[in-house]
Parts: structure tokens; C-alpha cells; sequence
């Protein structure tokens, strides 16, 4: 009965581990054969590519069928990569079968063997979060700082580019030293496929390493350019030293034109204008004054004789004159020598011997005058500055001693009694008769110019009428025959009554 | 810590109650508010699942909508608000997908709305200064109207399913996509 009992146990138990042992078994036979497949997806500027690991077992032939689909087409259905179809490849590449770059695709790989069909997982992709770049990085040197220009990566899209599609990029350009202690990151944008930035601030003669990445706004993935380097130029050249010697030599020109045009517009003066030849006169007046110059003093000696009292006239003036009065007379001026500026009238006519000691030179002649009108036709002798005449012509109707006339007439000289020579003012009263004679007695004696100059001062303090400085140029110029009108006035003045 | 954040709120309201928005600053707020979303659109979900794959979808792409040519500067920012509040709509639908992460949902609607609410001040402004053009600003405004009542459409008919939230979730992206393109394009 006991055998019974565990007969029928033993057979279910059989049964049991039987079937427990042959799915045991089968079940690594399974995983063995038709291992799950791991893709992965590299996707490069838009250009796809779907790889998987083989099963394990190797030895079997496989062959792999690629499968996709768009999630944004209104036809969802599995489609066959065509060049992916029963291939041994454990990659394929979908570039052109992911052409909507916006929509998501999922990517399943069918493995074919001879036991059947295993489908791999799927693979959730979308192209728009395709990896941007590398771009392509060139390097130029220059001083303290590089210039870099950049070139985008082709898009494997049917015409188009990055772009294209997403219209502006990011960029960085990461700049290293060689001994990696200094990095300088440069973030900036770009619409552009190809463009250049120059990295400035750098030290000179430096390695540096550069390298850029590019990235767009809802898509961050981006695979930075390798490092490339480049030592940056020095900035110590002999151009930059010339430069600034150039722009020194520029201002000074500048400045100089600057005072040029300010010389040239007068507003500049470097030497003192000539003093105007009108004021030069001033200059000898006011040098007359102070310094009078000595006069030659010529010695005289006049000798008095009394005569009538005529009325003549003084002939000297014009010719016109002397017709009226003194008819067919002339009268010819006896210049001995310099006269004072002041003219002296005697109301005596008398002869007049002098003694000149040089006939050429400008010697100091005393004044004789015919003061006396009555007396005025006989003798007539003016002496007037510093000329000498050859003769005096006297009218024949006067009262003169003839010898006294012959005397004069063969001579050249008058004989002069200064003593007797009345010397004044015409309209004041003869009471200083002595003194002036006295005085002149002195005049006389003196050839001294500086007491002759004394004798002037004296004398003629009361004159006002200082017309003819005592400067020696101007004194020149009254040598000349003819005599200015205003003396010939003051002659007149003094002589007549 | 409370001084910090009275600082951000006065920040935030300063750059809402702005009423002169920079355009510069409006594109750069555009371009973050394309950055986070898209994130948040992968994030709030997984994989699509491979059982929705046999789920016919037959609604027209949302880049035939968006075609470059009719849009001129002044349009593209009212389609780009009008896409963005249609969007906020579809996601704002009690019957949102609960298997999705919630607090990727949540702050994707926070985004949405603030950059709605910026153009909203910006375009105030725009109209006040008689840029912009009425009659093509209907004319878009209704574009966009009629692609997102198919989607309405569609998620009513296929009542809100998973297969039919991921399929929109994956039109939303592409959506993003085509925007910041366009953005991009006429910002030149």
C-alpha cells in the first residue's frame, strides 16, 4: 500500500523536474542566441549614423534589418532603412532617412537569424539635437593678440547649413596658455558661416592654444575644436618706435606755421620800427635845445658914424620892393657870417669894418642893420647867416661918407662900429642901448664858441622867436642863397619901422 | 531672506508694469522662455511609448502654419502670443495627463504666462505708437486659432488618452522649434 502511494508522487515529481530542467536549460540557449541589442546613436551636423553590438554568439550567421519611424508624419508605420536591409554592418546610416531635422524618430534594429527575428530596443531620437562642430579653427599672429577666424561645419542636410536652420550659433573661444595657467573664455554670436574675432589683451611673445566650440540656443550640444597654438608677435617694432617721433615732429610743424601766420599777420613783432623820418625833427629840436652847438665866431669891428636918418627901405627882401623905393638900386647882401636867430635893430647906421678871419668858414657875423629909417637908403647891410658876399652896392643918393661907400664898394667887408649898434627889441624903448653895446664889445672880442654861446643865451633870452636851431645840419641848410620867408619876415620885423 | 525676495517681486513687477518693453530685452525673454519649455516638455514625460506608435494622427503640421512668407516682423510677435496662449490653454485642461510630472507641468504653465503677459505690455505699447497692422493681426491671430482647435479636436476624440497627450506633447516641441526659427529669422 506504501509503494503505492509514493508511486504516483514520484512520477508528478518526474514530470515536474523534467519540465523544470528543459526550460532551465532552454532558457540560456535563448538569452545566448538572441541577446537584446544596445544602440547608439552618433549624430555629427546632422549626419546619422545607428550602430549596435553583436550578439554574443558570433559564429551564426546574422543579418540586421533597420527600422524607423517619424513621430511627426500622420502616417506612422515602420519603414526600412534601404541601405541598412539585411546587412552584416553592425552601423547604419540614416542621414537621409532623418530628413524632417524638427521631428523625432525612433530607430529599431531587427535582427534576422536562423532562428527568427529578435527586435532590439528603440532608440528615441531627434535631429535637431544633432552634435554641432568641430569647427574649422585657422590662427594669426599678431602683436599681443591673435586673430581667429572660423569656418562652420557642413550641415549633411539637402541645402542647407547650420545656419539655415538654426539662424544664430553660439560660439566660445577658449584661449589657454601653453603651461595651461592662464584661460580666457570669449562667448559671442554668430549669423554668419564663416567669421573672425581677434583675441586681444595677450601677453607678446606667448604660446597660446586656441579653441572654439559652437553651439545654437535650444540645442547646446557642441563639440569643441581641437586646440591649436600659435606664439603671439612682439610688440617692440622699429615701426612703433618711428611713430611717435613723427607725430612730435608734425606739432612742432604745426606751431611753427601757427606763429608763422601770426608773424606775418602782425601780431608778432621782432625788431622795432625805424623811427618815422617826420619826427626826426623833434628828436633835433628837442636836441636844440638842451645842447645848443657853438657858432664860429668871425671878429668884426664896426665903427660908428652918424648919418641922417633916412627912411630906407630894406631891399633885401625882393626886388619888387627895392624897385618901389629905391629905384635902379640894388642892394646886394653881405652874408659874413652866421646870424643869431634874433635880429637885432640899431637906429644908427654905421659903417661896419670886419675882419674875417676865414671867408669860408662859417663864422659868426653880428647883425648889422640899418635900424634907422632915414639913415636906411645910405648903408645896407644885412648879415645873414653864414653866407659871404662879394660886395654891397649902396644907394648913391645916401648921406655916407663916400670913403666910407668907396671903402665899402672896393671891399668886400663892412666896417662896423658895433659900439655904436643899437641891438633890440623894435617895439621896446632904447634905454639898454649901453648895455647891449657893451655887450657887444664883448661879442667882439670873443672867438671862444662856448662864451659866444654864453653871449646868445644872454642876449637873446627875451627873444621868443627861436626859429633856427643851432644843430649843425639845419645850419647847412641856411647856406643856401635862398633865404627861407621866415626870416626874410623877421628881418623886415626888426628893420622896419 | 525676506528683503531678497521683496527685491524680486518689485523686479518682476517693474518688468511687467513696464509699459516702453526693449524689443531686445522681449527676444531674449523669448529665447529663454523656448529654452525652459522645450525642457520641461521632455522632462514632464518619458519615452514615447512605442504601443502609441500605431496611433494614426492625421492633423496638419503645425510648420504649414507657421509659413515664414505671410509673417511680417510686426505679425510674428502676435502669432508667437497667440501660440503661446493656446498652448497655455491646452495645458492648463483639467484632463492633463496625471502620469506626467506635475511640477514640470506647473512651471511650464508659470513660463508660459509670463511671457504671454510681457508681449501682452509690449504690444500695448506698439499699439499706442500705430505700429502694427490690424487687419493682417486678425487675419494671423485666426491662423493660429484654427491649428490649435484640430488639436482640441483631436484630444476630444481620442478622449484625452496617453497616446493622444503624447502625441500633442510631441507637436508642442516642434512647435517651440519652428518659433524660435522665426524668431531668429525676422530679429535680422
Amino acid at each position: 500500500m506504501m509503494a503505492v502511494l509514493i508511486g504516483p508522487l514520484s512520477f508528478c515529481q518526474l514530470v515536474y523536474l523534467s519540465i523544470l530542467t528543459t526550460t532551465l536549460f532552454s532558457l540560456p540557449e535563448a538569452s545566448v542566441i538572441n541577446p537584446p541589442l544596445e544602440l547608439t546613436m552618433d549624430s555629427k551636423n546632422f549626419q546619422h549614423i545607428l550602430s549596435w553590438e553583436p550578439g554574443i554568439n558570433t559564429t551564426m550567421p546574422t543579418y540586421y534589418n533597420v527600422k524607423y519611424i517619424g513621430l511627426s508624419g500622420s502616417e506612422k508605420e515602420w519603414k526600412m532603412a534601404k541601405e541598412c536591409s539585411n546587412t552584416t554592418c553592425l552601423s547604419c546610416n540614416l542621414t537621409k532617412e532623418y530628413e524632417e531635422y524638427t521631428s523625432t524618430y525612433i530607430a529599431m534594429v531587427q535582427r534576422v537569424t536562423e532562428h527568427g527575428e529578435l527586435n532590439s530596443s528603440i532608440l528615441e531620437f531627434s535631429p535637431y539635437t544633432s552634435n554641432l562642430g568641430p569647427p574649422a579653427v585657422n590662427l594669426t599672429a599678431c602683436p599681443a593678440c591673435i586673430n581667429v577666424t572660423v569656418k562652420l561645419p557642413a550641415a549633411y542636410l539637402k541645402e542647407s547649413s547650420l545656419i539655415a536652420i538654426y539662424q544664430k550659433l553660439d560660439y566660445t573661444i577658449t584661449v589657454e596658455s601653453f603651461d595651461r595657467k592662464e584661460k580666457i573664455p570669449i562667448k559671442n554670436e554668430t549669423s554668419e558661416e564663416s567669421f573672425s574675432y581677434v583675441v586681444g589683451s595677450l601677453r607678446s611673445n606667448t604660446n597660446y592654444c586656441v579653441s572654439v566650440a559652437v553651439a545654437a540656443s535650444l540645442n547646446r550640444r557642441s563639440i569643441p575644436s581641437a586646440l591649436k597654438c600659435v606664439i603671439t608677435k612682439s610688440n617692440t617694432q622699429p615701426g612703433y618706435g618711428i611713430i611717435p617721433i613723427l607725430n612730435g615732429g608734425l606739432v612742432a610743424l604745426i606751431i611753427g606755421i601757427f606763429l608763422l601766420g601770426l608773424y606775418k599777420g602782425g601780431f608778432i613783432c621782432l625788431k622795432s620800427k625805424p623811427w618815422p623820418k617826420v619826427l626826426e625833427t623833434t628828436n633835433k629840436l628837442h636836441c636844440s635845445v638842451h645842447e645848443p652847438d657853438p657858432e664860429n665866431v668871425c671878429s668884426v669891428q664896426v665903427m660908428y658914424k652918424e648919418v641922417k636918418k633916412k627912411e630906407w627901405e630894406y631891399c633885401y627882401d625882393d626886388d619888387s620892393e627895392s624897385d618901389s623905393e629905391n629905384s635902379g638900386e640894388y642892394t646886394r647882401h653881405v652874408i659874413l657870417g652866421r646870424v643869431p636867430s634874433s635880429h637885432a635893430k640899431s637906429n644908427t647906421f654905421a659903417h661896419q669894418t670886419i675882419d674875417c678871419t676865414s671867408a669860408e668858414s662859417s663864422s659868426q657875423a653880428t647883425e648889422l642893420l640899418n635900424s634907422d629909417a632915414e639913415n636906411s637908403e645910405e648903408h645896407q647891410s644885412v648879415i645873414r647867416e653864414n653866407e659871404i658876399t662879394s660886395g654891397v652896392f649902396f644907394h648913391p643918393s645916401s648921406e655916407v661918407n663916400s670913403s666910407s661907400t668907396s671903402e665899402l664898394s672896393n671891399s668886400a667887408c663892412f666896417n662896423i662900429n658895433l659900439n655904436t649898434v643899437m641891438l633890440g627889441d623894435p617895439d621896446k624903448t632904447w634905454d639898454d642901448s649901453a648895455t647891449l653895446i657893451s655887450h657887444q664889445k664883448d661879442a667882439i672880442d670873443l672867438q671862444d664858441s662856448s662864451a659866444s654861446d654864453a653871449l646868445e643865451s644872454k642876449f637873446f633870452t627875451n627873444i621868443v622867436d627861436v626859429k633856427k636851431p643851432v644843430c649843425h645840419n639845419i645850419s647847412h641848410e641856411w647856406q643856401k642863397p635862398s633865404v627861407s620867408d621866415e626870416s626874410d619876415a623877421s628881418d623886415s620885423e626888426y628893420i622896419r619901422r | 531672506m525676506t528683503t531678497r525676495s521683496f527685491l524680486h517681486i518689485c523686479l518682476v513687477l517693474l518688468f511687467t508694469e513696464n509699459s516702453s518693453v526693449d524689443c531686445n530685452m522681449l527676444h531674449f525673454q523669448q529665447n529663454k522662455v523656448n529654452q525652459a519649455s522645450l525642457q520641461l516638455l521632455e522632462k514632464m514625460g518619458g519615452q514615447f511609448p512605442v504601443q502609441c506608435l500605431n496611433e494614426n494622427s492625421n492633423f496638419i503640421s503645425f510648420q504649414n502654419v507657421l509659413s515664414s512668407r505671410e509673417f511680417q516682423k510686426e505679425n510674428a510677435m502676435v502669432a508667437i502670443q497667440e501660440i503661446l496662449q493656446q498652448i497655455f490653454n491646452i495645458f492648463s485642461k483639467s484632463h492633463i495627463q496625471t502620469a506626467w510630472d506635475r511640477s514640470s507641468i506647473v512651471a511650464f504653465q508659470n513660463g508660459l504666462h509670463q511671457q504671454i503677459e510681457l508681449l501682452k505690455t509690449w504690444f500695448d505699447g506698439e499699439k499706442k505708437m500705430e505700429t502694427t497692422y490690424p487687419q493682417n493681426e486678425d487675419f494671423t491671430r485666426l491662423k493660429v486659432k484654427k491649428y490649435f482647435h484640430v488639436v482640441d479636436n483631436f484630444l476630444k476624440e481620442k478622449q484625452y488618452s496617453l497616446c493622444a497627450w503624447e502625441i500633442i506633447r510631441e507637436e508642442m516641441r516642434r512647435c517651440f522649434l519652428i518659433m524660435d526659427q522665426l524668431t531668429k529669422r525676422l530679429k535680422n
